[in-house]
């Protein structure tokens, strides 16, 4: 067992059996086990130009700390707990990395979507790894992973046309 | 142009940034975070109609107007490859290209093509040739803007041309004063009923579409046909196909267009927003060019066809309508030319300075970049448009072609062919820019009388397949870019609306978390 720092959960896995089951309408499915993915969390302050001066904005940037791919997310809350270590997927980026990930994330998020060609004060503060625990739901036609945090999902090891 | 004109423009303005500013002071921070995370507060329907006001440029409000009254229903062929240009591009290669750009972890486009196709030198060819590319497609919106706030202030033709580049760069450095999506769709909405206003009335001058007909008949019969005035293009299939082609294919191999397919997010929210973009196609992409060829009975004498719309504009509606139309149509130039010059810069400060010449460049050092090629950009793009002035027509179905026929086979491939590998796509963008830029300056069009993009397109997808396939050996496809593929790949058992509901952010996640359960597996501790 391992002690981690979890995001919040916002589904059981009974719930996230239901959402399986409400789209591919088999009774049969059932929750496999679950998967604990790290990722290092970092918080952005960055002020940004608008027509009422500059505005101060903080984001929460996850980078995944398997693959290395950056993405911005919402406020979340942590709770610690203690993890059967086989659940936990091993990181394969450090910090460094994951900083400059977070960083090139951050500012093209920022340019992309206020589409302007601007420098942002982008401060990134370090939160440390983070994990979110992803429920695997085995049904007749496909396994799939549900996102505990909000529900999203994503169907497992796809097999090629 | 009247002053009541240039009353209601400068009030349209006022109330754009009215509400731009209504929403940062009562919306806060919240609203902004929910755009920048997204936009979720944005519907399909809102979504759909920003992207389309955003790709919609100068040339719908010029090109195509211009286009109608020079040809007559001819014109329709380029509206028809229009409207279905943005499903097609969907259904293509949305839904995967979106899910191996977030599993390749690439930000833009280029960088997803040197990721797919693993060279520098993918990257250095796609990133010059689309910056120098998308630079003559802003040149066409710089002529659209100059033309039009010449028309509207009465100033000459240099001061307005200069005062709409200016106008541009400001947009263009400072657009984030503006970034708010209410104002983006607020601007479509303008754009859309002001096109529709002035169609409905020249339809009511003329007496409807049939008596129009019969009246176009008696100046020339031939604006009526689908071959063009005077019959010149009959049976020259291979132009035809150019035309319908140019818009629909074109698109899959825009750099900046398919940028949106890896913003997307889950397919059922994409084919919401991609049946609001077929609506908001249907009802604005064949309005300019309808206008365009009513053009030739409200304004016979009329010197510049490209002021065809704007012509019919003023003398048909009141002038505080034609001022609210004219901001309409200004407002969808400038945001089209601060997207691409957004575009433009991002490339050649990410893709080409900070990847070869200065990989330790602070984002401080790439807005000087970006800002200094936009600059660049502006003051050749201000000569060429004084000097000698190119239709916008021309500029944009050039940069089309040329881009179409250099990138469609690499982006389709990229997805649907895993043996396509970097020296075919390599050989096959640069053959493809070649043709069609030859085809184009060699006047190849008039006695082949097969269209650039037709001959470039075909030329870079044998290319791309014969180099792939001789070169196999050589520079086999990475096992961890076929990999990637076959995890993007649809599956066949699962259920639809599973696959619709399927988040392709969680793409890498769920790589990950396979091979961690297969391997699990594989070691039987599962």
């Amino acid at each position: 067992m391992t002690e981690v720092v979890v995001i919040r959960a916002a589904l059981t896995s009974t719930e996230a059996l239901c959402v399986v089951a409400s789209l591919t309408g088999d009774v049969e499915a059932r929750v496999e086990k679950d998967v604990i993915f790290p990722y290092h969390c970092f918080e952005a302050r960055c002020a940004v130009p608008t027509l009422a001066g500059r505005k101060k904005l903080d984001m929460i940037c996850l980078v995944d700390a398997v693959n290395g791919i950056g993405a911005t997310a919402d406020e979340f809350q942590l709770k610690r707990e203690r993890i059967d270590v086989e659940k936990v997927l091993a990181t394969e980026i450090d910090a460094d990395e994951a900083l400059e990930v977070a960083r090139s994330t951050v500012t093209h998020r920022l340019g992309r979507k206020l589409r302007t060609i601007s420098s942002f004060d982008v401060e990134l503060f370090p939160r440390g790894l983070v994990h979110k625990r992803f429920w695997i739901v085995r049904s007749s036609e496909a396994r799939i992973m549900v996102d505990s945090t909000n529900g999203s999902l994503h169907p497992l090891k796809l097999r090629a046309a | 142009m009247s002053t009541t004109v240039i009353f209601f423009l400068v009030l349209y303005y006022v109330v754009v940034l009215g509400i731009g500013y209504w929403a940062m002071r009562h919306g806060g921070s919240e609203d902004l975070e929910g755009y920048l995370l997204g936009g979720r507060k944005v519907g399909p329907m809102a979504t759909a109609l920003t992207l389309q006001s955003t790709s919609m440029s100068g040339y719908m409000f010029l090109g195509a107007g211009s286009l109608g009254f020079s040809q007559g229903y001819w014109a329709l062929w380029y509206a028809a490859g229009d409207i279905g240009g943005g499903v097609l591009n969907l259904s293509v290669i949305g839904r995967r290209m979106r899910k191996l750009s977030q599993m390749f972890g690439a930000l833009t486009s280029i960088e997803y093509l040197e990721k797919r196709y693993p060279s520098p030198a993918v990257r250095i060819f796609a990133g010059v040739l689309t910056v120098f590319l998308l630079g003559f497609y802003v040149l066409a919106q710089f002529i659209a803007g100059g033309k039009g706030m010449a028309l509207v202030t009465g100033m000459p033709y240099p001061v307005a041309l200069a005062i709409a580049v200016g106008i541009i760069l400001v947009y263009t450095f400072m657009g984030g004063y503006l970034a708010v999506a209410y104002t983006d769709f607020f601007q479509s909405l303008v754009m859309l009923v002001g096109v529709m206003w002035i169609l409905i009335a020249a339809l009511g001058e003329l007496g409807g579409l049939t008596a129009a007909n019969n009246a176009i008949r008696e100046v020339d019969p031939t604006l009526l046909s689908v071959w063009g005035k005077g019959l010149g293009f009959e049976g020259q299939w291979g132009i035809v196909a150019g035309a319908l082609l140019v818009f629909s294919i074109g698109y899959l191999g825009w750099p900046h267009v398919v940028t949106r397919h890896m913003a997307m997010s889950r397919p059922a929210t994409a084919r919401r927003a991609g049946l609001w973009a077929t609506v908001w196609n249907l009802f604005f992409v064949p309005t300019p060019y309808i206008v365009g060829i009513l053009a030739i009975l409200i304004l016979p004498g009329l010197d510049d066809p490209e002021m065809a719309i704007f012509e019919v504009a003023g003398s048909l509606l009141p002038a505080a309508v034609t001022g609210l139309v004219m901001a309409a149509i200004m407002a969808a130039i400038m945001s089209t030319a601060d997207s691409l010059l957004l575009q433009t810069g991002s490339i050649a400060s990410r893709d080409l300075y900070e990847r070869f010449i200065n990989p330790q460049a602070s984002e401080r050092q790439m807005v000087m970049v970006s800002r200094g090629l936009v600059l660049a950009i502006a003051v050749i793009g201000y000569a060429i448009a004084l000097v000698e002035p190119p239709t916008v027509f021309k500029i944009v179905i050039f940069a089309t072609s040329v881009l179409g026929s250099a990138f469609l086979p690499a982006y389709f491939c990229a997805v649907w062919w895993r043996r396509a590998n970097t020296p075919g796509a390599l050989s096959s963008m640069v053959i493809g820019a070649a043709m069609a830029f030859t085809w184009e300056y060699a006047g190849y069009v008039e006695t082949t009388q097969i269209a650039p993009m037709v001959a470039g397109v075909v030329s870079s997808t044998v290319t791309m397949i014969v180099v792939s396939l001789l070169t196999q050996r050589i520079a086999p496809v990475p096992p961890y870019i076929v990999e990637v593929m076959d995890e993007a790949a649809t599956v066949g058992p699962i259920p639809k609306k599973l696959l619709a509901a399927t988040d392709m952010s969680l793409a890498p996640e769920a790589a990950a978390i396979g091979a961690a359960l297969a391997r699990d597996e594989e070691a039987g501790r599962d």
